[in-house]
């Protein structure tokens, strides 16, 4: 009886101490990793650090955080992705509106089409000569992308808007955000610490695990995630209607503040060409708009992008159709729809013959506020 | 396997550690030993061809058979006949696979023969595990040991952490370790030492000699173009690479070998510190010194018949170009081996005239000798190693512009190199100033149950050491640069 108490006794002795040597041993991969992240990136130690912190709440919908900065990601004191703005007279503002793919999530820092675009606008005119501001932003949607238009509009008074809708963003909306207002819900105080190890080890995990477990895992999880809701097969004809009133709200509000819209087509990486790994691909946009089946963001992209050619011509706004020359050319993407470096470059180079265009057209007073610009 | 890839750190070391531990709790050691066999197999296979996994086995089997034959042997012309077997067996199974090239590219010109020399796959390990079974043989012909049994001889020669680059070791005394019991407090101390030498090695590895290896490179890469400083820095860089490599290697080993519960000879101490060459290869990789000193000098010593001075030099040259020759199938590994053995007969003759100089003019001496020996070691041939010698010993000799240093800062001290350094070495130091402690501390009291208990800092300063090795392999990473000495 004795013997048995002491035995058990040890074993519990025996998995505390285990379980407290585990304990030390997961501490130090955390201060391990927060520890490198102060050397490397000069992140808090003590707080949380996460790409979110680029961004915070206002009533004007988000913003970017002013000289905010995570891992390589660094934004001036606007809060916007790149270098400061100066404009001296002369200059010609652009300014690039959209979502991630804009912000630049893959390329490497200075790779992003923006920054791209205002090289290869000077290198072809002047040194100098375009100023392009990155007002891009993630998961931005067009009546909070109108509302800093205008402050930058107000600010560095640029004369062309890019636009690049998000067809996503339409999934199950059911009327332009244009016609809603900006919801303003105050931060909560305080935010749970969270694990920066764990953050690491699953990109990790991400990197080395093969591709079919991934996919099998984001399998589960949307499962998980929709539980009895129904998917949908595809996006409804009234979400397409809406991101159309919200183009036609963008580029009526970029002649009301006298500049000259530029419309881009959405490119993906699928297009007609099929690659192997096109069905992980679908399986991890899914895992972030789980609602909507696999099949169904082919037809958003096709249906989205045809929607952005009729507005646009309808409009007579400038189109570049960035999805006839780049979608389905793999190369060029990251994943689903950001850009590798070379995506960024090639949806540079074909914004710029469509932004000299429109510089043109400023030179030739062809555009007035509350008029619509025409094409040369 | 690299010993510093996560692949060996995370997951093949650890689980080979569990398992042998569990296996010897449940299980007679026998069981456990006989895991560590197949470990060591499935690590050399790992990172080796097959057929030379097959040549491992082939040699194990060849010389554990002949030792036995001697030892059967009560008379000495058949033991003696045995050895001679089985050293020319070593000898010519060695000079096959890696001096075959070398020898017939020196021999066909000579012969004017026009065919092609053949170029023979290098075993890996070949050079350290035949000296381990040359040691072997010699220990049993002189009776030093007790005959081995096959399933210890051959857990002795391919166990993991030294089979592919030493230390070279006594088989016997690593095969009485397989099934020796270890008190708990001596394996917590043995597992805590282990994890110590593993992440210290570590660090030499991936912060010091990669560091060092970078500035190495560059300067031995452009050597025509080196100037009097360029060819300094180049070569002080590659001394202190190849003793932090090479004995970053060995730490690893030993600190693989103890997690285990074996202890395996060291290879290092302080060698930079030597004031002396002949101080030096007491310090520098220590197991080879050993077998140089007993199994190539000593013995060459003796059949010269009488130890005289003339003789002691003679030996001590002959071993030394061996030993140099052993590097690989290079002129410039012979003369490096001749450079020493030239250093040592010095060494010896001063020794026996009783000059003595002040210790910090002997460091000096020795240091800037070992340095001007390593430029031969590691330049490509014979002529790049006299330019680099007149570079650093003729300042005014024509050089080029000499802006090394300056290209190479930016690469010399990274973040990366930082965040290891951080990484490993703050939990090092700390568990040096625990280490202190414990070195004076007396045993612990042995639990009813005749055990002790593992000591509460030392498992914790373990987890943490640990902690710190899996995330810089992990996420910092590893620069990918091989030891210098797996080549050998």
């Amino acid at each position: 009886m004795n013997t048995t108490a002491t035995s058990k006794a040890r074993r519990v002795s025996y998995l505390w101490r285990g379980l407290w040597l585990a304990l030390i041993f997961a501490l130090g991969l955390e201060v391990a990793a927060r520890l490198e992240d102060w050397i490397r990136y000069g992140a808090p130690p003590l707080r949380n650090y996460t790409f979110d912190q680029l961004f915070r709440l206002t009533r004007d919908g988000p913003r970017g955080v002013p000289h905010g900065h995570y891992m390589r990601w660094a934004l001036n004191s606007y809060g916007l992705h790149g270098p400061e703005i100066s404009m001296k007279p002369g200059q010609v503002g652009v300014i690039v509106s959209g979502a991630s793919e804009a912000f630049g999530i893959y390329e490497d820092e200075g790779k992003e089409f923006p920054r791209v675009l205002e090289r290869d606008l000077n290198a072809r005119t002047a040194p100098g000569r375009f100023v392009v501001i990155n007002a891009g932003m993630p998961g931005m949607t067009p009546h909070v992308s109108l509302e800093l238009v205008r402050q930058l509009r107000a600010q560095f008074r640029a004369r062309i808007l890019e636009i690049l809708p998000s067809p996503t963003e339409y999934i199950s909306a059911t009327r332009p955000f244009c016609s809603k207002p900006i919801k303003y819900q105050p931060p909560d105080g305080f935010t749970w610490p969270q694990s920066r190890v764990a953050g690491k080890l699953f990109e990790k995990a991400k990197a080395v695990l093969p591709e079919s477990f991934m996919t099998l895992a984001r399998s589960l999880l949307i499962d998980w995630q929709v539980g009895d809701r129904a998917p949908l097969k595809t996006v409804s004809a009234q979400s397409l209607e809406a991101m159309a009133a919200d183009i036609r709200c963008e580029v009526q509000t970029a002649r009301e503040l006298g500049m000259i819209p530029i419309i881009v087509t959405h490119p993906n990486r699928f297009g007609n060409i099929r690659h192997p790994d096109d069905e992980a691909q679908l399986v991890e946009w899914r895992y972030q708009y789980p609602i909507l089946e696999e099949s169904g963001f082919v037809d958003l992209e096709d249906r989205a992008n045809t929607v952005i050619r009729n507005t646009a011509r309808a409009e007579g706004g400038i189109l570049v159709d960035a999805d006839a020359q780049m979608s389905g050319h793999s190369e060029l993407f990251a994943d689903h729809a950001h850009y590798t470096d070379e995506g960024a470059a090639v949806m540079a180079s074909l914004l710029v013959p469509a932004v000299l265009d429109a510089y043109a057209q400023t030179l030739h007073g062809t555009v007035t506020a509350n008029s619509p610009a025409k094409r040369p | 396997m690299h010993f510093d890839s996560a692949s060996y750190l995370i997951l093949f070391l650890p689980a080979v550690a569990l398992v042998h531990w569990a296996l010897r709790r449940l299980f007679r050691a026998s069981v456990a030993q006989t895991w560590l066999l197949l470990a060591s197999f499935a690590f050399y296979s790992l990172g080796a061809a097959p057929l030379h996994l097959f040549l491992l086995a082939a040699s194990i089997l060849c010389n554990w058979s002949i030792a036995r034959r001697m030892c059967s042997c009560e008379q000495p012309a058949p033991r003696r006949a045995w050895l001679h077997v089985g050293l020319w067996g070593n000898i010519v199974f060695l000079g096959v696979f890696k001096y075959t090239a070398f020898f017939l590219g020196g021999v066909y010109p000579l012969l004017h023969i026009s065919a092609p020399v053949p170029h023979l796959a290098f075993p890996l390990g070949i050079s350290f595990y035949t000296l381990t079974s040359i040691m072997y043989l010699v220990d049993s012909y002189q009776k030093l040991n007790e005959p081995l049994s096959l399933f210890d001889y051959s857990s002795a020669i391919a166990f993991f952490p030294y089979v592919t680059s030493g230390p070279i070791v006594r088989g016997a005394s690593i095969a009485s370790q397989f099934h020796g019991e270890l008190q708990a407090n001596e394996r917590a101390i043995l597992f805590t030492a282990g994890l110590y030498r593993l992440a210290s090695g570590l660090l030499k590895k991936i912060v010091l000699a990669d560091l060092f290896a970078n500035l190495a490179q560059a300067g031995f890469a452009s050597m025509p173009r080196l100037s009097f400083t360029d060819a300094w820095i180049a070569s002080v860089a590659y001394t202190l690479q190849i003793y932090f490599d090479f004995s970053g290697y060995s730490d690893i080993a030993v600190g693989s070998a103890a997690l285990l519960g074996i202890r395996i000879p060291e290879n290092f101490n302080w060698p930079y510190i030597s004031a002396s060459i002949s101080e030096f290869w007491q310090r520098w990789h220590m197991s080879l010194s050993l077998f140089i000193t007993h199994y190539l000098y000593t013995p060459l010593v003796r059949s010269f018949g009488k130890a005289t001075l003339r003789t002691s030099a003679i030996a001590t040259l002959l071993a030394m170009a061996i030993i140099g020759l052993w590097h690989g199938p290079a002129m410039t590994y012979v003369v490096f081996g001749a450079m020493h053995g030239v250093a040592l007969v010095i060494n010896q003759v001063a020794k026996k005239r009783k000059i003595k100089l002040p210790r910090p003019v002997g460091w000096l001496l020795t240091i800037l000798f070992v340095n001007s020996a390593f430029v031969v070691f590691r330049a490509p041939d014979l002529a790049a190693a006299a330019h680099a010698l007149r570079m650093m010993y003729v300042p005014f000799g024509a050089g080029g512009a000499g802006n090394l240093v300056h290209a190479q800062l930016g690469q010399f001290l990274t973040v990366d190199v930082l965040v290891r350094s951080l990484l490993l070495g703050l939990p090092l130091l700390l568990v040096l100033s625990w280490r202190n402690n414990w070195r004076h501390a007396a045993p612990e009291p042995a639990t009813s149950a005749g055990r002790t208990a593992m000591p509460f800092v030392p498992a914790a300063a373990c987890a943490l050491l640990y902690s710190q090795i899996v995330y810089c392999v992990l996420f910092v990473g590893t620069t990918a640069q091989g030891f210098i000495y797996t080549q050998f």
